[in-house]
């Protein structure tokens, strides 16, 4: 050591550490750029060109003219923040019992709880349709329709999208809670009693990842096209979907997409205004997080518990169930099955897995900078993730589709894989810049000081306290990315693809019975492995 | 001073507009104890950073055992090249990982073998009493216990120089007079520069050898 | 000390999917080289929207005799994705595609005009009646869908069902009529041949008095068949095969084809084109006489599809009419489908869209 510090010269460049880091998070960043945020700059490129390839602005000058169309943004926004706002209140409470609290049978029920996040959302409003239509089980049972309006409409469409994407908030609380330093509770519990910590210095303190989930979930709502359609309300996406389905016209549709993605820049700015960036000051379990006592609200909270899974799972997956009945030819369908599932599968994990590798990487540059480029780059993420999967698609096929390698990757598989990437990495990239701010820089500065290579310090460090959002975030792609559908049916090589691709062009006319039983079957087909996961993994904190 | 391990040179750091630390001038001795005390936001942490490398400094020259480590503006030595033991505010004990852990990755950071890297670690961990609970994760240690960790770690590699920031702010007064006695003895053991942060004025005398005082970033000599 | 479990058991997760992927794939590969001892003469990328179910046993055939391996990408007219059509548009430069099956006139009539497809005329195309060909042999058509009327055969009476498509805006249907969103699918071509039957202001008045009429719009034509079957409507616009399937389910639906009387039945045929540029043109064209042989408009006869054979001498479905005991739509689809985008940019006021 005295020796290396007399020849400074010949071990700087070896040793120097932003250069490792840089390169890294650079090449990190390159990637990133090449395959999310290229697609979405060609496809505005095609916006602004017109057939004689000038520049031309025409796509853009027709937008929001209409009042209709004015009118249909605002529907979508509301069902994006109805959505969001409905999916975290549902969420949040439920990922801080889950943290914090002895609730009976814990795991088993965080994954039961997951569940409306594997169901498609269109299915799920299929299942409630079963359940309120006018004609539904309901109906049948108390002899008339009671329901049938309302799960027809705007307040419908809120509370299937709420039921369907509530698992992400509680997921997001869920691991932000657990991290919450100990002290920072116990020294208000001083003052004050439980619930009141809970609100007025937990809550506080998560609630930047709880923003990050409604802000997903805000997307999810806004970009949604399958449930709105089947309830019969007029959202903004339509639009987009018209240019493409009705018009094809590439340069319309992605102009059209511009507005929902100004609308969640809009929406994340404020969000981000309220909420303001926290550093959140966390030592991991030096001092166990507070446990909340439920004391005589036990039975209320179970009870709540319950409810919320009776509503979100139980029901849709009996009236699913019911609807399929005893169907022949689902089993002749299914069975050429094999190997679309494998795809499915081995291609959403081999995808979940590039996308942490890549956004660990991205989410730690977001977590640890200070400058304001940090916020300009969460705002980034949200847009690029808000961009519509059709969209994307096109404009993968524009980019990837050429003579040489780039078509070779192209009629390949890899195409899916690129395809899920560039969808997903963005949240992962959000969950894992918001778990990297629960590590104190301490952490990363005493493995510095301590002579470990950023690598090292990265792997052995960083990423053991970044666990719990690594878990999340890996789930979460992969569970966006085996019920993927908008971009992979666009890039799909010729051959077997993946199921919901296999699923859709099957059943696409089939009764409904048909669609439900095969929804059942995805369902338990992703559950299968997620519960393996989910036993082998130990969320829980080790002490 | 020819005999200054390190030497601080007119040594500027702001945070934007603000100036934390303004043309600080230092010198420790080889060996020596040198305790920083001042209230809190007077820059002393900042200065101890600047030390360690975790921290550019603006203006100045900083030299570590007749090495310029920092200059104009930028670090020409990382801190992982420095030889430096850091004992952090927070301590930063790694959760993930036992106290043997803890002191295991500053071993492996320098390439040490395996059987070579136990001996050191039970011998560290015994200078400092921590062996019984060498195997327990930080969460499941008392405040007194993480310290010992903490300072283990940071002496683990040899290092030739020891940076403590206020280690002992957490702990009640009978903890830290007996801590504070023990790493005297520790000090007399190892012969380590040593600069050491404070607010407390009894600590500071009872530990170093000389005491410099810090106010709104300046240093005052006496 | 320094393993991540988490990172393993990922890792674990991965490989144990690999693993069994391999166990899978290559029981599956041995399967192939068994079943596959023809060795293959070449290959050929079709593109298809008519239904998988119904499409893919007669590539599967066409594969088995000839020998030729048939790479196919399917979707299909729903409105969930945006289809093969704009996948063919954005791989124009650089075509991956040989052939196009479209289970309807407007995305091939969309994809002609942008200069997707090239000329073939075909010598097994014999006896289609002129009507369904394209005079530039860009497209030929093959059998045919309908569009229909179906109703709910346990609220409504076979004699009280709407005969035309016009009877839909009588008030006792108010409240009760399901159509999918007509800016889509096969809604789009039925619109866009009654405004080019009925000119444009009786079109309009028609939508209008439909929309009085508190018609539902809905995501899709099997939507629409779904509802009418659980009784939510008593009565909806869709497809042949749509009802049909609900039919074979033993689902209280029948369909009327509408206007046999008056303006026509409107017909939907398959049509198949070469693509320009395509990888393997004489594949192609060997793929194509296929599909326009009497065979292949047989075996979607028989199928759940139920399509309609364009040829007097092949046998149809049973329980549907032949073509030759009704008045087809006479349609220039050129025409209808040139107006598709003026018709929807027309509609979304009318209805509300």
């Amino acid at each position: 050591m005295v020796r290396l510090l007399r020849e400074p010269k010949r071990f700087r460049r070896a040793l120097t550490q932003p250069t490792m880091r840089s390169a890294l998070i650079g090449s990190a960043f390159v990637v990133f750029a090449g395959l999310c945020v290229l697609p979405v700059v060609y496809m505005i490129g095609v916006s602004l060109v017109n057939a004689e390839t000038s520049v031309n602005l025409e796509n853009y000058r027709r937008l929001l003219v209409e009042p209709r169309q004015r009118a249909l943004l605002l529907n979508s926004t509301l069902l994006g923040a109805s959505s969001a706002v409905f999916g975290t209140l549902l969420g949040a409470p439920l990922g801080i019992l889950l943290a914090r609290s002895r609730l009976p049978a814990k795991r088993l029920l965080r994954i039961a709880l997951v569940i409306p996040l594997i169901i498609p959302p269109y299915v799920l409003a299929l299942a409630w349709i079963l359940l309120t239509g006018s004609t539904g089980v309901l109906a049948r049972t108390i002899g008339h329709d009671l329901l049938s309006g309302w799960t027809y409409s705007f307040a419908g469409a809120v509370v299937v999208l709420s039921l369907a994407y509530y698992p992400l908030s509680m997921l997001a609380t869920e691991a932000a809670a657990r991290r919450v330093d100990g002290h920072l509770e116990e020294g208000a519990l001083l003052v004050t009693h439980t619930r009141r910590v809970m609100w007025r210095i937990t809550l506080p303190l998560i609630a930047p990842m709880i923003a990050a989930a409604a802000l997903t979930t805000f997307v999810m709502g806004l970009s949604e096209f399958g449930v709105p359609s089947l309830l019969r309300v007029r959202v903004f996406t339509t639009e987009v979907f018209t240019a493409f389905a009705a018009l094809y016209d590439f340069g319309a549709a992605t102009a059209l997409a511009v507005p929902l993605l100004v609308v969640t820049l809009i929406v994340a700015v404020t969000i981000k205004l309220i909420i303001g960036e926290r550093f959140i000051s966390v030592r991991r379990s030096i001092h166990p997080a507070l446990p909340l006592a439920l004391g005589r609200w036990r039975v209320l909270v179970f009870g709540g518990t319950i409810l919320v899974l009776t509503a979100a799972v139980v029901l849709p997956l009996i009236a699913l169930a019911y609807e399929a009945g005893n169907v022949k030819r689902v089993a002749s369908t299914f069975e050429g099955s094999r190997e679309a599932v494998i795809n499915s599968l081995l291609l959403a994990a081999i995808a979940a897995t590039l996308i942490i590798i890549l956004a660990t990487f991205l989410g730690y540059w977001r977590g640890q900078e200070r400058t304001r480029w940090r916020s300009v780059f969460d705002l980034f993420l949200l847009v690029i993730f808000a961009v519509p999967s059709t969209v994307l698609g096109v404009g993968l096929i524009g980019l990837w589709n050429r003579p040489g390698l780039l078509g070779g990757i192209y009629t390949s598989q890899g195409i899916i894989i690129i395809g899920y990437i560039a969808r997903f990495v963005t949240v992962a990239a959000l969950i894992l810049a918001a778990s990297v701010r629960q590590i104190p820089k301490s952490f990363e500065e005493a493995a510095e000081v301590a002579g470990g290579s950023w690598p090292r310090t990265f792997a052995q460090i960083l990423l053991p306290n970044m666990r719990p959002g690594v878990v999340a975030a890996w789930l979460v792609s992969f569970i966006f990315a085996v019920g993927e559908l908008g971009t992979t049916i666009l890039v799909a090589p010729p051959g077997e693809s993946t199921l919901p691709v296999r699923i859709y062009t099957l059943v696409a006319n089939s009764p409904s019975s048909e669609v439900a039983a095969l929804a059942l079957m995805e369902v338990g087909i992703i559950l299968i492995p997620l519960t393996l996961l989910a036993l082998l993994t130990r969320v829980e904190v080790k002490h | 001073m020819a005999n200054s391990f390190i030497r601080l040179v007119e040594v500027t750091k702001r945070f934007g507009n603000r100036i934390v630390v303004d043309r600080v001038s230092l010198d420790v001795a080889e060996g020596e104890v040198l305790a920083l005390l001042g209230a809190s936001g007077c820059g002393k942490t900042t200065l101890l950073r600047l030390i360690a490398g975790l921290e550019t400094p603006e203006e100045g020259e900083i030299w570590i055992a007749g090495e310029r480590v920092a200059a104009r503006g930028h670090n020409l030595l990382p801190p992982r090249a420095r030889s430096i033991g850091f004992v952090f505010q927070d301590l930063a004990l790694w959760p993930h990982l036992t106290v043997e852990g803890n002191l295991d990755f500053v071993l492996t950071s320098a390439r040490m073998k395996k059987l070579e890297r136990q001996d050191r670690i039970n011998e560290v961990l015994s200078l400092v009493h921590a062996l019984p609970f060498a195997s327990r994760y930080p969460a499941e240690l008392s405040g007194g216990e993480q310290q010992r960790a903490a300072i283990a770690r940071a002496i683990v590699g040899r290092p030739q120089l020891l940076l403590l920031d206020e280690p002992m702010s957490s702990l009640d007064s009978d903890l830290k007079a007996a801590l504070s006695r023990e790493l005297a003895t520790l000090q007399e053991a190892l012969k380590i520069t040593t600069v050491y942060v404070t607010h407390n004025r009894e600590e500071a005398a009872a530990l170093a050898h000389r005491v410099v005082s810090m106010n709104g970033g300046n240093v005052e000599h006496r | 000390m320094t393993r991540n479990p988490y990172v393993e058991v990922l890792i674990a997760f991965t490989l144990g999917v690999g693993l069994l992927v391999g166990a899978c794939t290559g029981r599956q590969t041995s399967q192939n080289n068994e079943s596959g001892a023809r060795a293959p003469s070449g290959e050929v990328t079709i593109y298809v929207s008519t239904d998988r179910v119904f499409s893919e046993p007669i590539l599967r055939n066409y594969e088995l005799n000839t020998g030729t391996k048939v790479n196919a990408v399917y979707d299909t007219e729903e409105t969930k994705s945006t289809g093969l059509a704009n996948r063919l548009l954005a791989e124009k430069n650089n075509p991956q595609a040989d052939v196009f099956w479209s289970n309807e006139p407007v995305r091939t009539l969309v994809l002609k005009k942008r200069g997707v497809l090239a000329p073939y005329k075909s010598s097994s195309a014999v006896g289609i009646p002129a009507v369904f060909k394209d005079p530039g042999d860009y497209w030929t058509g093959f059998s045919a869908r309908s569009r229909v009327i179906v109703y709910n055969t346990k609220l409504v009476k076979p004699e009280e069902a709407p005969k035309s498509v016009l009877d839909l805006t009588d008030p006792k249907w108010k409240g009760q009529v399901a159509i999918a969103d007509p800016r889509f699918g096969t809604t789009s071509f039925h619109v866009a041949a009654l405004y080019a039957e009925l000119g444009d202001e009786r079109a309009d008045e028609f939508f209008r008095k439909l929309k009085a009429n508190d018609v539902k719009i809905v995501a899709a034509n099997s939507v629409v068949r779904d509802m009418v079957a659980r009784g939510e409507a008593k009565v909806g616009l869709t497809d042949t095969d749509d009802v049909n399937v609900a039919i074979e389910d033993k689902q209280p639906v029948a369909m009327v084809f509408p206007d046999r009387e008056g303006m026509g039945v409107p017909l939907m045929p398959n049509m198949v084109s070469l693509i320009a540029g395509a990888p393997h043109s004489e594949a192609a064209k060997l793929l194509i006489d296929y599909l326009l042989s009497s065979e292949v408009e047989l075996m979607l006869a028989q199928s759940e599809a139920v399509q309609i054979p364009l040829r007097v001498g092949v046998e149809g479905p049973k329980n549907i009419p032949p073509i030759s005991s009704f008045k087809p739509m006479t349609l220039d689809y050129g025409k209808a489908a040139d107006r598709v985008e003026d018709v929807t940019r027309r509609l979304q006021p009318i209805l509300g869209l």
